[in-house]
């Protein structure tokens, strides 16, 4: 290990040469000030040179000074970067100080530690930075200057290229950090505020061999003494801080000066490879290479193809727009990949052996046992072991960011620093995650029955001894908590717990008639309360009938509770004088189901007929709401399986000229009617009435109390219209848009009110939609169910191996009789097998093509079809 | 002016020559121009002289073609039909090998003889096989002389004559039994394939073939600013080569431009590239500057654009009269425009 490091030490020292270092460090005879850029790997380098070259008595390094304690900690062997100094106040803002294997800072701490000589950090406390919020993003005016001027993309893109590669010249780098600070707007309070801070820390020290390590930005300020020491902040209330394991992907994902670096890994490549940015871009390709299978030859290609665009682009070396470019070319056929970003930013999070905190140590020793995941991206685990689960619930239960649970054994696994930061936080409520979750779990005040029952879940869930507490809680709640969602809600949660789930089911079926009489804005909580339930217990079925008769109770909510037991005594509420809302809770109830259910649709239908018109016209709406989400193929099914209509009844209807046989239509068709009956019941019920003449119907027409049924009895749409027009009224407007629904040959009346005056043109816009949608509809989808269905068969018949198969596919296509196969079987008939051909002959005919019969004059289908008979 | 259009180093002599007075950067060997004039050329410089830009686009694109073409893999440009590719490789054999004339068109019909060589039956037959009976393909001769040759639209082309073009790649030779001699490529050569990712996709090509070339993607132009500008000097370069001379206002160059990068943002994802969008308003010019009054007014520019959107897709041309209906209504220039369209479009 030790030979390793001495031999990368001397292969650094070859190549990275000093000739600024001397003339910049004259003397440690006063303090030296070392300009770094943040996580960069040439200054690491460099700083790292220095330390051993010249031996300072002791370093200063920008970083909160009351963070001197985590020194050992990030200094340890055991601790792994990317890590970070997290600093919180309990309940406050926190602050996070990341740290790469390449970041000048640590790289400097390292070797102080290596060396013996004495680090501490002097920027401002960490306390003192929590109350000032994050810097605003500097003006951008000079880097965007630069770029252009010297032809680069990015700013990162031209910091490699000028100081990253070789060596890095430091007067330069100072005079640059000049320039910025010079930029009006650049230097904020705060930055003068933290020098101050910086240069007063400094003075405490002897000048004599002191090594300041500190961002060129500042560095640039001491140097030349532009410090106003009176600006020094005032101390604040001391904060926490700690050490914790950091990410890849949250490092580049950070943003501004030195809080972030665009590649991690690829920048911690640079820095083991001793700033040879070739090495770093050929381990960073062969690295792609393996993720994506690439060849050797592809990866000597795309190392070559990184060094000729570094040279065109006139940089000394390949860096990360390069190595970025090369693969994109060489490896990835010109697309975008993330396994680019996978092998330049990075996957890997940190990790820490020393913490100061028994519950991180207990974390991630319980992870790493049990084989958990600790990444900063989601995995999902399923859990069978009840340790893993126990220990999953208490980290969840301690509100540390962690697990989601997603079903009974299935979690969502994410680490994230938030995590870490979140654990340090409950170390003060106590040492293991048992005791946590206890603490937390008795601190809950359940006020309802539903929470009481999630915090039972949960207690037992957690095992940490509080199950006894978390029932007695319950079963107070469940005498108290007079909320039937709740309870339902609670004895849902517990319906593994016998005792306490028998307890909050009875108090539910005591409470829901009272609830049932609740006023409307009640009413969804009660219906997700029923539903819940009756889903638990079938005894909530009689309590739900009586719901259901009686006649305090909320009519929506009464209908409800008959549609919940598919009930078909819906004559209950007539008298009510609330029909519309009782129906309404009644479809509600069985959503989409009611087209299924034929004692239902009786029912209904019963119902319908019986009612008076001014309650059809209230439930009219509703009528077709409820079979508006029944299928087309559900409704063909059930008008195949009746006796074959009269020949013509159709067309006869849909010309409207056959009201008085709608009765017998709709008799017909009775189980059909799930998506007609409400087409059709207006006209059942205009039918009904005893014929009147011409003249009597359109006087009915201008009477509001008769118009709805005089106009649809009217059948002539012309006539209709100039009555409706006339009298504007919306009840007879409302009639006329029913009558169009049955006439295929309204799309012209329809638009004509469409363009009219509301309410009708609504009514006449929504049936105008329904036609046009309900045709293409039904035309698109009946195509492609055909061609869906008949894929395979067409694919058999043309392509096959066995000519047996092929000449079955081929009849089945003929017995489709859908002319749409009839390119396919023409192809067919051309097969190389005779079989097949004469089937494809014979499937011809059958979809209306005889021209290839006549091959096949001995076949005696071939002949009776010839003769005219059916093939 | 004795052809129609001239080449691409014909058209831009002065600048070459200039380039190559003041190159003193490396060169690859074979190259008339170092990586760093060719990249001026492609993408325009004010130094040593002004040189307009050929390509607009990302620069490191550019880099990445210029540099493969300096390796030993072949450069494949793949993009959406008009996206320039053609434009980008001609210029890049221009500045590389001096001259853009080697040139194989892609098609269903070329045969391995295009890539390789064929011979003059009548000397064959009088003289028996000879070196003056062989006739050399275009890419025979660039590896004879060292230059760039392009090959268009590759993956039109019969994956077994594809396949012709692997040993090529990789032995960098071709062997021609019938004279017991085979031909080695000078230092110099090296293919410019691009390939359309509208039609038969590059999936076409085989794996070996695909691993002999470095892909760069050209992306459709999103803004409308760039877009305008790549438009407005195609179409001046193309009124001087036809001599046309009406003018086309700016204002109907964004309108026309914006209904473009409309449509192929929209629904029907339309294929209408810059490419179509230039010959629209050249067009429109041709129908201003011969029937008109001399300046491409929006009845000209609607009339070219129903065309071409209805050879494209019928079911655009509805989706066009709405968002004309719609867009930009305050401005003069829109209304004009839209009543025209209305005009054009019904």
């Amino acid at each position: 290990m030790n030979q390793e490091r001495e031999r990368t030490k001397d292969r650094k020292s070859e190549r990275t040469e000093v000739p600024s270092l001397s003339s910049f460090v004259l003397s440690f005879s006063r303090s030296v000030v070392f300009p770094i850029r943040h996580h960069s790997p040439a200054s690491a380098l460099l700083l790292e040179r220095t330390i051993e070259e010249f031996r300072p008595r002791r370093i200063l390094i920008e970083g909160p000074s009351d963070g001197d304690g985590l020194i050992p900690a990030l200094v340890d062997a055991g601790t792994v970067p990317p890590v970070a100094i997290l600093a919180w106040r309990p309940d406050g803002p926190n602050a996070i100080y990341p740290f790469l294997r390449c970041s000048p800072e640590l790289v400097a701490l390292r070797a102080a530690a290596r060396l013996g000589i004495p680090a501490r950090f002097i920027d401002i406390p960490a306390s003192v930075a929590l109350d000032h919020p994050g810097r605003e993003a500097a003006s951008a005016d000079l880097e965007a200057e630069i770029c252009a001027r010297m032809g680069f993309d990015s700013y990162e893109e031209f910091w490699e290229a000028a100081f990253e590669s070789g060596t890095m010249d430091l007067g330069l780098f100072l005079e640059y950090a000049r320039l910025m600070r010079a930029e009006p707007g650049r230097t904020t309070a705060f930055d003068r505020a933290r020098e101050a801070f910086l240069a007063r820390e400094i003075a405490r020290e002897p000048a004599e061999g002191t090594l300041v390590v500190c961002g060129a930005f500042h560095a640039a300020a001491l140097e030349d003494g532009d410090v106003d020491l009176s600006l020094a902040p005032a101390p604040a209330a001391p904060a926490e801080l700690a050490v914790v394991p950091y990410s890849y992907p949250r490092l580049s994902e950070a943003s501004g000066y030195g809080a972030g670096n665009r590649a991690p890994r690829f920048y911690e490549r640079v820095y083991e490879a001793g700033g040879d940015l070739r090495r770093a871009a050929h381990g960073t390709l062969l690295e792609l290479a393996k993720r994506t299978g690439a060849s050797l030859a592809e990866t000597i290609d795309a190392c070559r193809l990184a060094g000729t665009l570094a040279s065109v682009r006139g940089k000394p070396g390949p860096g990360l727009d390069e190595v970025r470019s090369a693969a994109r070319a060489c490896l990835l056929e010109g697309r975008d990949s993330d396994a680019v970003r996978d092998a330049t930013v990075g996957l890997d999070t940190g990790r820490v052996r020393i913490s100061r905190s028994p519950l991180a140590d207990e974390f991630h020793a319980t992870t790493r046992r049990l084989g958990l995941p600790v990444e900063d991206r989601a995995k999902e685990v399923t859990v069978l072991d009840r340790e893993t689960a126990v220990f999953l619930h208490r980290v969840r239960v301690a509100e540390v960011p962690y697990g989601t649970l997603l079903q009974r054994n299935r979690w969502r696994l994410r680490w994230a620093p938030a995590t870490d930061a979140a654990i340090l936080r409950r170390t003060e409520l106590g040492a293991t995650f048992a005791e946590v979750a206890r603490r937390y779990l008795l601190a809950r005040d359940p006020r309802s029955a539903a929470e009481a029952a999630v915090l039972v879940r949960d207690a037992a869930a957690a095992d940490v001894g509080v199950l006894p507490h978390a029932v007695a809680a319950c079963e107070r709640l469940s005498r108290e908590d007079g909320d039937l969602r709740s309870l339902a809600t609670a004895a849902h949660e517990l319906r593994d717990f016998e005792d306490l789930f028998s307890r909050l089911f009875a108090r539910a079926l005591l409470l829901a008639p009272q609830a049932a009489r609740a006023a409307d804005a009640g009413v969804p909580a009660v219906e997700s309360a029923f539903r819940t339930l009756l889903e638990l217990g079938g005894s909530f079925r009689e309590t739900l009938r009586q719901i259901a008769r009686d006649p305090a109770a909320n009519p929506w909510l009464s209908g409800f509770a008959l549609g919940l037991v598919r009930g078909t005594d819906l004559a209950v509420r007539l008298s009510a004088g609330e029909t519309a809302r009782f129906f309404g809770g009644y479809v509600a109830a069985q959503r989409s189901t009611i087209g299924r259910d034929a004692a239902v649709l009786g029912a209904v239908d019963r119902w319908v007929d019986s009612l008076e018109t001014p309650r059809f016209l209230e439930i009219l709406p509703l009528l077709r709401r409820a079979f508006s989400g029944v299928k087309a193929a559900e409704v063909l099914r059930t008008l195949r399986a009746i006796p074959a209509p009269r020949e013509g009844l159709e067309s006869e209807i849909a010309s409207g000229t056959g009201v008085a046989d709608a009765r017998a239509f709709a008799g017909r068709f009775r189980a059909a009617e799930r998506e007609e009956l409400a087409r059709w019941t207006p006209l059942r019920v205009a039918s009904a009435r005893p014929a009147r003449t011409l003249e009597e119907l359109r006087n009915d027409c201008f009477d509001p109390a008769k118009a709805f049924f005089a106009v649809l009895e009217l059948r002539s749409i012309p006539e209709a219209l100039s009555i409706v027009e006339t009298t504007a009224d919306a009840v007879a407007g409302r009639a006329f848009v029913e009558l169009c629904r049955l006439r295929p040959d309204s799309d012209g009346a329809l638009r004509r009110l469409a363009a009219g005056p509301p309410p009708v043109c609504h009514l006449a816009a929504d049936a105008l939609a329904e036609r046009s949608d309900a045709l293409r509809l039904a035309h698109a989808r009946a195509k492609a169910a055909r061609r869906e269905l008949h894929d395979d068969l067409v694919r058999t018949a043309l392509w096959a191996r066995r000519a047996s198969a092929r000449a079955e596919a081929v009849a089945a296509l003929g017995r489709t009789r859908d002319p749409l196969f009839a390119d396919v079987l023409r192809r067919a008939a051309d097969d190389r097998d005779a079989a097949v051909r004469r089937e494809a002959a014979v499937a011809l005919a059958s979809v209306g093509d005889l021209s290839r019969l006549e091959e096949w004059p001995a076949d005696s289908r071939a002949r009776t079809i010839l003769r005219g008979g059916a093939p | 002016m004795g052809t129609i259009r001239q080449t691409a180093e014909e058209r831009c002599a002065a600048e070459l020559a200039a380039l190559l007075a003041h190159d003193t950067d490396p060169r690859p060997p074979g190259w008339r121009l170092s990586p760093r004039a060719v990249e001026r050329f492609i993408l325009g410089s004010d130094t040593p002289v002004p040189i307009a830009p050929k390509f607009v686009g990302d620069r490191a694109l550019v880099q990445v073609a210029i540099a493969t073409l300096a390796s030993d893999r072949a450069l494949l440009l793949v993009g959406e039909p008009g996206t320039a590719k053609s434009r980008l490789s001609e210029h890049l054999a221009a500045a590389i090998s001096g001259s853009s004339e080697l040139v194989v068109q892609g098609t269903a019909g070329t045969t391995e003889d295009h890539l390789k060589y064929s011979w003059n039956y009548a000397l064959l037959l009088a003289q028996g096989p000879g070196e003056a009976a062989l006739v050399k393909s275009p890419v025979y001769r660039a590896m004879e002389s060292g230059r760039i040759v392009r090959l268009e639209e590759v993956t039109r082309v019969l994956p077994e004559v594809q396949d012709a073009l692997i040993s090529i790649l990789s032995e960098k030779c071709v062997a021609i039994p019938e004279l017991n001699r085979s031909l080695p490529a000078a230092r110099g050569f090296n293919v410019i394939a691009t390939a359309n990712t509208r039609d038969r996709g590059v999936n076409e090509m085989s794996s070996a073939l695909r691993r002999r070339f470095n892909f760069v993607r050209l992306p459709v132009l999103e803004d409308l600013e760039t877009e305008m500008a790549v438009v407005e000097r195609r179409l001046g370069e193309l009124k001087t080569e036809y001599d046309v001379r009406a003018e086309v206002p700016r204002d109907v160059v964004r309108v026309l431009t914006t209904v473009f990068q409309e449509l192929r943002r929209g629904r029907t994802k339309s294929v209408l590239s810059t490419a179509d969008l230039i010959g629209v308003l050249f067009q429109g010019a041709i129908l201003a500057g011969q029937f008109g009054s001399g300046r491409v007014s929006a009845d000209d520019a609607a009339r070219s654009l129903a065309g071409a959107v209805a050879r494209e897709n019928p079911e655009e041309l509805r989706l066009l009269r709405d968002f004309v209906e719609t867009a930009g209504k305050a401005e003069p220039a829109w209304r004009e425009f839209r009543e025209a369209a209305r005009r054009a479009l019904t």
